[in-house]
């Protein structure tokens, strides 16, 4: 006995093989249905499925940008037909563009000067093959043999063009499918149970079809949360445990509190222009109206011995680190908006003006925290991360002598990576310093840190590339799991 | 933190302690005095040097700091008066105001010292120095000049001599122009008038400050007598600098004297006292979370340097880094052993509390993922092109990076739907349909200020995706959430016309919805259509 299924397939083989696309939409099945009941008919040996692999193609990253902005070698002829010298080129047309319009016998130098040969004349006339060849692949046409000799010159180099392998299914009906279908034509279907057979009792005179339960099925994804969200979750769940009550925080800071008030003088190269994002539009953020800006600039000129800033105080920034967020949370204990003894923490977005590479990010996300109690020990804080790491799976860690701005003594947290037999950096911790603790706080000592989020979460997924975690690929992110 | 990386051989630093080393031995102890070592290879090692201790910028620093820290006795330093005298002109004071100087005798120097000293040069003005700005060494044969010494102001064109690797003599400007170090550093002498100069009795040129030594003073394996001077901007920090830079010459045997600087004060540099400092034994204590004697104090000082003279601790003249009784705590746990602390826990009860808007996102997180949404985490940098232009929108106020390294990153983003977008146009080879969110950032400028809201987004892509769908999606989400909205014809350019609709919750804007435009869909590269929502989350609040 035909499912129904089975039938429509039939039906419609009869009338032409067909690849299952065809297959699905003449049968008005979904894709999956259609492959299902085409492999239950492979098993009866009534449908024929043959895979077949088509290779396509589709535009790299910059392949996008040379079709938008033209290769660098035409831009370059372009430019140099327009007169332009070799010194008013961009630094890739200079860079890329100029090796390959030579290769390409575009431009030959001259004493020292780039000349447009007839050759690049005529690409300039006649418009550039591999344009060409990028156009029609951007909008879905399919290239023909006489691309080929571009095809493969653009796939050799950088990621211009990638080469898709896609599987393709193709079905036919066979003699013994001719026949099932004839036969079933007349056939009353029983494999579904319908309503009425359950009503009437009439179910127990049918005899259902009994199912191959090899035959494979779609695959279905379901939804859930970013590996990145899991840890990060898990982290805000283990400060909860331990009584911390989360800050509320900001991405844009004033230097003041992103520096200033962690003790960071302000020539200090962390505050250089080559690693922080400095902010053209606010340019500046205005400072609290409070007496702790008068407080923080006595500590700096007193100790650091300069003239403290207050327009250098007031640049906006993009945080640097999430470390900007306590001291405003300390002068909130002693607005008295807060009561000490209390235990903070954050897991938020800091940003580096840095090149990005597969360990590093100008964006990422770091877990901190601060414990605001007259009686916090040192001991408590190595204690404290022992705990955090412990209950994050991490049984094995230790601590080194490291050094920041704002905080003394300052440690650096370090785990034991079995696998590689490697100990890692985590993050960095410390006491605040007093002179960062009694401008706001007016007590001392305040426990801090400043610890990974995206560290432990390549560990725990053992990945090597930390731009994955941000990429969002979706059929990553389908099989990802922490 | 921005660390230096120092590289020096085994063999110089045994021959500085004075004994044998095995490479472990090395690679456990000098992390945990507070360098760690970023590779050991053969006989080479690279460690990394925090800022706050430019003292160990050099081999000697470092077998200085080892050679305590296990066990030898810390090292204490003095200088005899060379009679030698260091004029400063007034006319120097506006352009660079500060130099001082020393004099080592007696140097024995070969291919190793050399390179250890210019190590120590580079790292010092990198570092320590500002790029030179602050803090600039030369380094000079003694032998070769005649003092007093001169350190004045003069015009641009009026002097010449020959640079550091240089044939012949130019003029200051010149240097500027042609040599690589002027070309380097010139940046720091823009917009005067005069430049800065150290000459001999004879008129002859030491250096040009900060840019370039004399030719005629270059130390060679041969010098024996070396003559430092260092000048800047502060008059701490070139102290520092020469007291560092002197005494690495004074650890490898060399004899140090002094030099009078007059200016319109006399001093004596370098000024080699060791400042004396109380030892708050109890609250030292109290913030290690420890109790230990004064004695046992002294002596885990002692392993990192320091001399104590009856209840008082002698801070080393070369650590320019000690400010306060936290500094000495700090030190007297890098002696006793990080890891040597019993771990304990902070003994008072507070109640956990997460932030208000993450209890109101992860509800609404949960329901995404129930209504079979995949969550995508985006970066919040983005540039106007991706967040506008793509999207057919006009520019909103936005915040924007003054110093941007790469084209790519040149704002916050202010909305959503542009990174789903994206994530899509770039995972094409993933099966249909593609149904994903986001809970994020959306940053944007109201007024004078920054509003830094919290959206959620969500997007679906297949051939069937449509208004509907998106729409009984926003419809079970504001259901559950409790929310009770208005929804009403919009027009939007990112969006197809009479498909779209805006969310109103208490009469304002509160999200969109809709089938984006197929302009927009091409230029993101996409080959289907996509069904998408906006809320802004912080308008629910």
């Amino acid at each position: 006995m035909l499912h129904q299924y089975e039938k429509a397939v039939l039906h419609s083989l009869k009338k032409g093989s067909k690849n299952l696309e065809e297959l699905a939409s003449d049968t008005n099945l979904n894709r999956d249905s259609a492959t299902r009941a085409g492999y239950w008919l492979k098993e009866k040996a009534a449908v024929e499925i043959r895979e077949s692999i088509t290779q396509s193609y589709e535009l790299g990253e910059e392949g996008k940008k040379f079709l938008e902005s033209g290769f660098p070698e035409f831009n370059l002829v372009k430019k140099l037909k327009q007169g332009k010298s070799l010194g008013e080129l961009t630094d890739e047309e200079k860079r890329i563009g100029l090796p390959w319009a030579k290769r390409n016998g575009w431009v030959s130098i001259e004493g020292g000067k780039a000349v447009v040969s007839r050759e690049g004349e005529k690409i300039l006339h006649e418009g550039q093959e591999e344009e060409k060849l990028l156009r029609k692949i951007s909008k879905g046409e399919a290239p023909g043999r006489e691309h080929s000799p571009v095809i493969k010159a653009l796939l050799g180099r950088g990621d211009v063009l990638r080469s898709v392998e896609s599987k393709q299914l193709s079905f036919s009906i066979t003699t013994k499918g001719e026949k099932l279908a004839e036969e079933a034509g007349a056939e009353k279907d029983v494999n579904v149970l319908t309503k009425e057979d359950l009503a009437t009792g009439k179910w127990k005179e049918l005899k259902l079809r009994e199912y191959n339960i090899d035959s494979p099925v779609g695959k279905i994804f379901p939804g859930k949360k970013h590996p990145l969200r899991k840890v990060m979750n898990k982290i805000r769940k283990i400060f909860i445990e331990l009584g911390f009550e989360e800050m509320e925080d900001r991405l844009v800071e004033s230097s003041f509190w992103n520096f200033d008030a962690l003790f960071q003088p302000q020539d200090h190269p962390a505050r250089d222009l080559m690693d922080t994002f400095y902010l053209s539009s606010p340019e500046k953020i205005p400072l609290p109206k409070d007496e702790v800006v008068e407080r923080v600039k006595k500590v700096h000129e007193e100790k650091w011995k300069y003239k403290w800033s207050r327009e250098v105080a007031e640049q906006a920034v993009l945080r640097t680190h999430d470390t900007a967020i306590s001291p405003q949370y300390l002068l909130k204990v002693r607005k008295g908006e807060r009561k000490a003894p209390a235990k903070f923490f954050t897991v938020g977005r800091v940003y580096r003006n840095e090149a990005t590479d597969f360990k590093h990010l100008s964006e990422f996300c770091q877990v901190g925290g601060i414990i605001v109690y007259e009686d916090a020990t040192f001991r408590d804080l190595l204690g404290l991360l022992k705990e955090f790491y412990r209950k994050l799976g991490f049984g094995k860690i230790r601590f080194s002598p490291s050094y920041f701005p704002y905080t003394e003594p300052s440690l650096e947290v370090e785990v034991y990576y079995e696998e590689k037999r490697q100990w890692l950096e985590l993050g960095g911790a410390g006491v605040f310093r007093p002179e960062v603790c009694l401008p706001t706080w007016g007590k001392y000592p305040v426990l801090a840190w400043g610890l990974s989020l995206e560290r432990p979460t390549m560990l725990m997924m053992g990945i090597k590339d930390i731009r994955q975690l941000y990429r969002n690929d979706v059929s990553w992110l389908r099989e990802a799991r922490v | 933190m921005s660390l230096a990386s120092v590289v020096f051989s085994k063999s110089e630093l045994e021959a500085l302690l004075g004994r044998k080393i095995k490479m472990s031995e090395l690679e456990e102890t000098l992390p945990s005095i507070g360098i760690p070592v970023e590779s050991a290879e053969k006989e080479t090692l690279a460690v990394d040097i925090t800022p706050n201790r430019p003292d160990m910028l050099s081999v000697e620093g470092i077998a200085r700091a080892y050679s305590s820290f296990t066990g030898g006795k810390a090292k204490q330093y003095s200088g005899k008066d060379s009679g030698i005298k260091l004029h400063i002109d007034d006319s120097v004071i506006p352009v660079r105001p500060f130099i001082v100087g020393a004099l080592v005798r007696n140097v024995k120097l070969d291919e190793h010292s050399i390179e250890s000293l210019m190590q120590l040069q580079e790292k010092l003005h990198e570092t320590y120095g500002r790029k030179r700005r602050k803090v600039s060494i030369g380094v000079h044969n003694f032998d070769a000049v005649q003092p007093p010494f001169y350190y004045k102001a003069v015009e641009p064109n009026s002097c010449s001599f020959v640079p550091l690797d240089m044939k012949r003599k130019i003029t200051l400007s010149e240097i500027l122009e042609l040599h690589p170090k002027g070309i380097e550093y010139r940046i720091i002498l823009e917009g005067c008038r005069k430049y800065p100069l150290l000459q001999d009795s004879k008129g002859q040129t030491l250096s040009f400050p900060p840019i370039i030594n004399g030719e005629l003073t270059r130390v060679t394996e041969n010098t024996r007598n070396i003559f430092i001077d260092v000048t800047g901007t502060d008059a701490n920090a070139i102290m520092d600098a020469l007291k560092i830079t002197a005494l690495s010459l004074v650890d490898r045997g060399g004899e140090l004297f002094t030099v009078e600087v007059i200016g319109r004060e006399k001093l004596h540099t370098p000024d080699l006292e060791e400042k004396l400092a109380e030892l708050p034994v109890e609250k030292i204590n109290k913030m290690l979370g420890t109790e230990f004697s004064e004695a046992q104090l002294l002596k885990l000082l002692a392993k990192m340097g320091y001399a104590s003279s009856g209840r008082k601790i002698r801070i080393p003249c070369y650590r320019a880094d000690v400010m306060d009784w936290v500094d000495l705590a700090e030190d007297a746990a890098i002696a006793y052993g990080y890891n040597n602390f019993e771990p304990s826990l902070p003994n008072f009860f507070s109640m956990g509390q997460e932030k208000h808007s993450e209890v109101l996102e992860g509800k609404a997180r949960e329901l995404m993922i129930g209504l079979d949404f995949l969550e995508a985490v985006c970066q919040n940098l983005t540039n106007e092109k991706e967040c506008f232009g793509k999207m057919l929108v006009e520019e909103k106020p936005h915040v924007k990076i003054k110093n941007p390294k790469v084209e790519e990153s040149t704002m916050l983003r202010t909305w959503l739907p542009p990174s789903l977008l994206k994530i899509v146009s770039e995972s094409r080879q993933a099966e249909l349909p593609i149904r994903i969110f986001e809970i994020g950032d959306a940053i944007s400028l109201e007024g004078n200020g920054v509003k830094e809201a919290r959206h959620l987004a969500c997007a679906i892509y297949d051939s069937k995706a449509t208004f509907s769908e998106i729409k009984s999606v926003a419809d079970a989400l504001l259901r559950e959430m409790g929310w009770e909205v208005d929804m009403k014809a919009a027009e939007h350019p990112s969006f197809i016309k009479g498909r779209a609709a805006e969310i109103v919750y208490r009469k304002k804007r509160a999200g969109i919805l809709g089938e984006i435009h197929p302009q927009v869909l091409n230029n993101f590269g996409l080959e289907q259509p996509v069904a998408l929502l906006e809320l802004d989350l912080t308008s629910f609040l």
